[in-house]
Parts: structure tokens; C-alpha cells; sequence
């Protein structure tokens, strides 16, 4: 029993770093108006800037220059900054873009990015990648243990990104980014930029993006540049589909059902002569179960619910004013 | 890390899909009978190794359904587990811990390169053994060993790039090459490994090409190779590269000797270049001695249990060997947990003992209180300090006139050094 709830643990874990990817992109789609196709870049900058920073110089056999050994929490700051960064980059040409075309553009810069991961062996150590990297408070319990720190601190991490988001998109800036989503040429003529509106929100996407690619370092203990394809975009997309997009239960529900879809089928396992075959039916099942889902639930499992914001009462605040001025 | 593209049979699917109906009325595997020694399969039978995976996974079976013919390890049966690690890291990482949580494997058998690089940790923190059958990274020739609980049973690429170097200077009297190399982890770990060892042994590099994966056009990386008119061509690269490569070179009217790695030891790499293009390419693979009863006796039990041989290059022997290892390892210790494999693995696989072929044989030895070596179907499989084993002949495969692969020459690399 102990065995399968280490299991649990352990695919809770990679669907709370999904989760926090899920939220990201939730915040930049479901919130704003921005349709993402390249959130693995942001996910895949914060890994490798964490790896960079943090990681020991490089051994005899290795290529990449740089390896500062800096004290994790260093890592996780420069991770999100970089991501940061990045996204103000990537977002300087491709957010003056429509929908479909930044979606194009954001697609297409996921790909130079993974190229330059491949083909820069001086900075990421090229296709052989980055291995035998420390994972936080080691030290703390005993080895098998551990399973259960990564995933209260993966928990804790995916808490700070849905509070962070869930405060963002309650903000008057939240109400921006859905007055752009819904109806560009109103928002502008209530006074709201859209450039400036969607680079920081794409900015803040980054951010939160390139902390989730910390904790799948983490997970993981090493960075490879085939982990950051455009594979993970789809998943978490379809993540977010199946969960709602526009609302952040839905995006949490989207990531946890995912994955455990995913690795429940493990334990359909009869003999090992089957299982060839049961893992290549395994996707086809997933993919009946997302059709099944969205031809039931067209918004996902947990649509978008109305919000009712509490406004300044105008009248009373003018009243206000007035009896100041007569005082 | 092989990386070539196969189709899998409508038959075989077809066979699966009947044993997966008649399969599902079965108990699932987590009800099974208490006592039984589980031993766990992690292979990538999902994302790019998928066509490769099921030929491992046959491999697997033989080796359990044997163990189970001969009366099962100390007495209980051994039940196979496999897992899927999507080809990747995070896969590699659930799989490994579904394997170790709920099903208490003795062993986990299969893991590529990143995938059992990723493992190293988790391996050593569950006193688990990870023994990889087809990890040619060289993060592992230093890595492994007793107490480390990693181990590899097929050649690092550190060692294949020795006798790629040592053959093309010896026995083919070749001093200079153009090197063309596809941009994969594969490959390129695959080109640096036999660019040092050739380099050191006084070859000379005459030209290094680059291909980025996924181009339908290398005519500039031709005519770059051309430049320095080589009459040999060393190609490190994936099938489709390969392929488009070879030809454009023909168009061009270039008439190269190519010198290829595993990636191109297929009969589709010849259909879809064309016999007269590349006919005469030669290719090393680790094999077993030539007419090595080891070899020989799994050759026949898979032929008899599948329809179909094994491939030299497939990694099929190295898969079987580590189950029957690590089954030896298990009857030595007369225990099945983790800790009693990592103790014993390397000491049932000799150097020292009587030398065995198989698990029942080995087993009558161990009764009989003697110290054995197991000699494997893929090589004499004795792990080095660092869990790594030296592959004792290389078999040159040539491509004849009509296509197919033949073994012109098998060559004993059992003395050459391993790096």
C-alpha cells in the first residue's frame, strides 16, 4: 500500500509542475488574450538558466563553459528572471501580431530555442545535456523518503503560482486582460493599451513558466534538450482544454487528470507480452477520453464562472466629495 | 543509442491486440500471487525508440520464460514487469518508481541513455540495480559498479569509437577520413568517442560535416566533404539523413566508400538508397565470437520462440543476458532484494568460475557450491569495477551486391583498450 502511494506521490509531483505551466498558460489565454503555442520556452529557459547557475563545472568529458555553482535560491531567482526576460524578447516583435499569427510566431520560436539548446554545446552541453544535478534539502530525511519533500515542495510552488495568478487575473489589470480578450477595440477605447497590457502579462507568464522548468530539474536531476519539444505546449494545452480554459480550478483539475490518465493505464498490466501492445493502445484511450470529454463538456470539466467585482459605489464617492467641499 | 526507423508487422499488432482481449480477463499483474520475484523491464515503448522496444521486450520474455522452465529462481516463479518510459527522462523517472513502489522489482532492466542517466540517484536511494542494455553514453563509463547499483551490459560508445578506429586503421589500412555526423545525442556521441580514438591512434580527420536532423537537402554539406576529395566517408548519422545524404552524394557524382555506425545497419537504409549506391558500405558491430555456443543456443531459442533471429546491433542478447544475470546473481545470494543483486552481479559474471551458458546451468553450479561466470549470449559480460563489459569480437557487416548485410570478417577486439 506504502508502494502505491509513493507511486501517487511521485506522478503527483510532475502534475503539480504541470500544473504550475497549466496556471501560466491560463493566465496568458484564459485571462488574457494572448494564445500561446511556445510556453515550453519560457519552461525550457528557466531550466537551463537554473542549471547553469547552479550546476558544478563541467567534467573532462564535457563541452559547456559555465557552471557557477551558485546556491539553489540564486537558481530559481535567475531562472525566473531569465524567463522574464525572454518572454519581454520573444514578445517585442511577435506581440504585434493577432491571435493566430503569435500563435504561429510563438510556435516557431519554441523551435529555435530547442536548436539552440541542440546546437550550442558551450552553454547547455549540446544534445548530451547536464546531469547528476542536486535536488533541495537532500540531506533533510532519508533517501526514500524523499519523494514526499519534492512533492510538498512542487505543492508549495504550484500554491504560490495559483495565488500569485488567481490575485493577478482578480486585479484591475486582470480586468484589462479580459476586456482585450473579449473585445480588443472596446478595451482600447476604454483607455486600455494592448501592447503594453499583454507584454507585461506575457512577461509575468514567462516568469511563472520558467519556475515550473526549476522543479522539473528537479525531478528529473538532469536537462536535456529533447524535454523541452513542443510536446509539452500540446500537453498542457490539452490540460487546460479538458480542465476550463478561463478558470484556475480547471486548469489544476486539467494537469492532475492528465497525467494520471496517463499512468493509471500502468496498472492495466496483465504479463509482459502485453505490454507492448497496451502501451501503444494507451494513447488511443486517452485520446477517446478527451473526445468523450469534450463532447459533453464543450468548456471543459470547470468553464469559466462569472465574476462579480465589487466596484467603488460612484454615487456615494461623489456624495463624498461634495459634502467635502461644503465643509 | 541506435536510432533507425522500423516498421512493426500488422501481424505482431494484430497477434497483440488477441492476447490483450484474452489478457484483460486475467488478474491484473498487482494481485499476483505473493512469493513471486518480480524483475522489471524499462524500455521506451512509446517516443523514438518505440520501433526497437518490442524486440527488447521479446528478449525479456525468453529469458523469464526460461528461468521459469528451468523451476524459477530459488525455487519461486519470476514474473516480467514492463514499464514504458516515453524515451525520456520524466518518463524514465515514473516508471522506474511504479516499478520500485508497487511492484518491488529485484532489478530494473533497460534503460537508455538519458533515461539511466537520469536513474543514477534514484537507483543507489531504493538499493535497486539499473542495468541499461543499450546506453552507449559515456556519463556511465565512470559511473557504475558494485555498491552504485549501475550497470551496463552493451559497449559504451567510448569503446565502439576504439574499434571503429583500430579497424579502419588496421584492417582497412584507412589514415584519412571525412567525417559526417548528424546532429542527434546518438550520433554525435558516437563521432566524438572515434574521432579521439582515431586522432590518437594517428588517423587524421580530413573534413568534419555537421547535418541538422530534418533537412530534405545536404547538397552544401556534399560539396563541403567533397572539397577535400576523400575516397572514405565515416557516417555517424540517422537513417532519413543518411539516406538523403548518400544519394545527393550520387547525384553529384561522387563515388565514396562509406564506413557507417549502427544507425545504418538495416535493410531499409539499402531499399531506400538504392544497392548501387550503397553497395560495399561496411559496419562494425559488437557481437559474440564467431560460432560462440552462447550465442548460438539464444539465437535458436529465439528463432524457435518468435520466428524471427536476432539481430546482431539490436541489443536483443544484452537484454537477455542481464535478466539471466541477474537471476544467477539472485541464486547466488539466495535473496531477491536489490542489495543482494548489486553484491553479487558482478561476481556470477565472472571473470573466475566455471564458465555457464545458461541460467539452469549456472544454478547447478551454484548448488554445487562453485563460483561460475556467466558467458553471455552478447559477449563474456564480465563488469568491469565501473559496471561496464568489454564486447570480445566485432563483426564486420558489408553490403553485397544484392543488398543484404553480410559478415565479411569477425575480428577479436577483446584486447583492444577501452577508451
Amino acid at each position: 500500500m506504502e508502494g502505491i502511494l509513493l507511486f501517487a506521490i511521485s506522478i503527483g509531483t510532475l502534475a503539480a509542475i504541470y500544473g504550475m505551466v497549466t496556471l501560466a498558460l491560463n493566465l496568458e489565454t484564459g485571462t488574457g488574450p494572448l494564445w500561446d503555442l511556445g510556453i515550453v520556452s519560457f519552461f525550457g529557459i528557466g531550466a537551463y538558466a537554473y542549471v547553469i547557475l547552479t550546476a558544478a563545472p563541467a567534467e573532462g568529458h564535457q563541452h559547456y563553459l559555465y557552471g557557477f555553482g551558485l546556491p539553489m535560491w540564486l537558481g530559481v531567482i535567475g531562472a525566473a528572471l531569465a524567463g522574464a526576460v525572454a518572454a519581454w524578447f520573444i514578445g517585442l516583435p511577435s506581440l504585434r501580431l493577432r491571435k493566430e499569427y503569435f500563435l504561429i510566431v510563438t510556435l516557431a520560436f519554441a523551435e529555435v530555442l530547442r536548436q539552440l539548446y541542440i546546437n550550442e554545446d558551450w552553454l547547455t552541453n549540446g544534445v548530451a545535456g547536464i546531469y547528476g544535478l542536486e535536488q533541495p534539502l537532500r540531506g533533510l530525511v532519508e533517501a526514500r523518503q524523499y519523494t514526499y519533500v519534492l512533492f510538498a515542495l512542487a505543492i508549495c510552488g504550484l500554491l504560490a503560482v495559483w495565488a500569485l495568478t488567481r490575485m493577478i487575473s482578480l486585479s484591475a489589470f486582470g480586468r484589462a486582460c479580459k476586456a482585450l480578450r473579449e473585445n480588443e477595440a472596446l478595451a482600447i477605447t476604454a483607455g486600455i493599451d494592448p501592447r503594453r497590457t499583454s507584454m507585461v502579462l506575457y512577461v509575468l507568464a514567462g516568469a511563472f513558466t520558467a519556475v515550473a522548468g526549476v522543479f522539473y530539474v528537479w525531478y528529473n536531476t538532469l536537462v536535456v534538450p529533447g524535454q523541452f519539444s513542443s510536446d509539452l505546449t500540446f500537453f498542457v494545452w490539452t490540460a487546460l482544454i479538458i480542465g476550463g480554459v478561463g478558470s484556475s480550478r480547471g486548469a489544476l483539475f486539467g494537469a492532475f487528470i492528465f497525467i494520471l490518465l496517463h499512468d493509471s493505464l500502468r496498472f492495466l498490466q496483465v504479463s509482459g507480452e502485453t505490454a507492448v501492445t497496451l502501451t501503444s493502445l494507451r494513447t488511443a484511450l486517452i485520446g477517446l477520453l478527451l473526445i468523450l470529454i469534450l463532447r459533453f463538456r464543450p468548456n471543459g470539466i470547470f468553464p469559466e464562472t462569472r465574476v462579480v467585482f465589487k466596484l467603488p459605489d460612484r454615487a456615494k464617492a461623489a456624495e463624498g466629495a461634495k459634502r467635502k467641499g461644503l465643509a | 543509442m541506435i536510432n533507425r526507423f522500423a516498421t512493426i508487422s500488422r501481424r505482431a499488432l494484430l497477434g497483440g491486440a488477441t492476447a490483450l482481449a484474452l489478457g484483460s480477463a486475467a488478474p491484473p499483474a498487482s494481485f499476483a500471487q505473493e512469493g513471486d520475484i518480480k524483475l522489471g523491464l524499462l524500455i521506451g515503448l512509446t517516443g523514438d525508440m518505440g520501433p526497437w522496444a518490442p524486440a527488447l521486450n521479446n528478449a525479456a520474455i525468453l529469458a523469464v520464460e526460461e528461468i521459469n522452465a528451468a523451476g524459477g529462481i530459488l525455487g519461486r516463479k519470476v514474473q516480467l514487469v514492463t514499464e514504458d518510459n516515453n524515451s525520456a527522462v520524466a518518463g524514465a523517472v515514473r516508471g522506474a518508481t511504479k516499478l520500485v513502489s508497487v511492484d518491488a522489482v529485484s532489478a530494473i532492466i533497460g534503460p537508455e541513455s538519458d533515461p539511466i542517466v537520469a536513474l543514477r540517484s534514484f537507483a543507489k536511494d531504493n538499493k535497486v540495480p539499473v542495468i541499461s542494455t543499450s546506453a552507449g553514453t559515456e556519463a556511465l563509463d565512470k559511473a557504475g559498479g558494485t555498491g552504485t547499483y549501475i550497470y551496463r551490459t552493451n559497449a559504451s560508445d567510448s569503446f565502439l569509437g576504439v574499434v571503429h578506429a583500430k579497424l579502419l586503421l588496421d584492417e582497412m589500412g584507412q589514415k584519412e577520413i571525412a567525417l559526417v555526423v548528424e546532429n542527434l545525442e546518438g550520433t554525435m556521441s558516437g563521432a566524438n568517442t572515434f574521432r579521439k580514438a582515431y586522432e590518437r591512434l594517428g588517423g587524421k580527420i580530413v573534413k568534419e560535416v555537421v547535418l541538422a536532423p530534418g533537412q530534405s537537402s545536404y547538397q552544401a554539406e556534399v560539396r563541403a566533404v567533397a572539397d577535400t576529395d576523400p575516397d572514405m566517408v565515416f557516417l555517424a548519422v540517422g537513417q532519413t539523413a543518411g539516406v538523403n545524404f548518400v544519394k545527393q552524394a550520387y547525384q553529384r557524382g561522387y563515388d565514396w566508400k562509406y564506413w557507417v555506425t549502427a544507425e545504418l545497419q538495416s535493410p531499409d537504409f539499402v531499399n531506400a538508397a538504392g544497392v548501387e549506391i550503397v553497395q560495399g558500405t561496411i559496419n562494425p558491430v559488437s557481437s559474440q565470437v564467431e560460432n560462440a555456443e552462447s550465442w548460438e543456443r539464444f539465437s535458436a531459442a529465439y528463432e524457435a520462440r518468435f520466428g524471427e533471429k536476432p539481430e546482431p546491433g539490436f541489443y536483443q542478447a544484452e537484454t537477455y543476458d542481464a535478466f539471466i544475470a541477474v537471476a544467477l546473481a539472485i541464486e547466488a545470494a539466495g535473496d531477491a532484494s536489490g542489495e543482494a543483486v548489486d553484491a553479487n552481479l558482478t561476481k556470477v559474471s565472472g571473470p573466475d568460475g566455471k564458465k555457464v551458458i545458461s541460467f539452469e546451468e549456472g544454478r547447478e553450479a551454484l548448488k554445487a557450491g562453485e563460483d561460475i561466470d556467466y558467458e553471455g549470449a552478447s559477449g563474456s559480460l564480465d563488469f568491469d569495477e565501473f559496471g561496464n563489459v568489454t564486447i570480445p569480437a566485432t563483426r564486420m557487416l558489408q553490403i553485397t551486391e544484392d543488398g543484404s548485410w553480410q559478415t565479411i570478417k569477425v575480428i577479436d577486439s577483446s584486447n583492444f583498450p577501452a577508451n
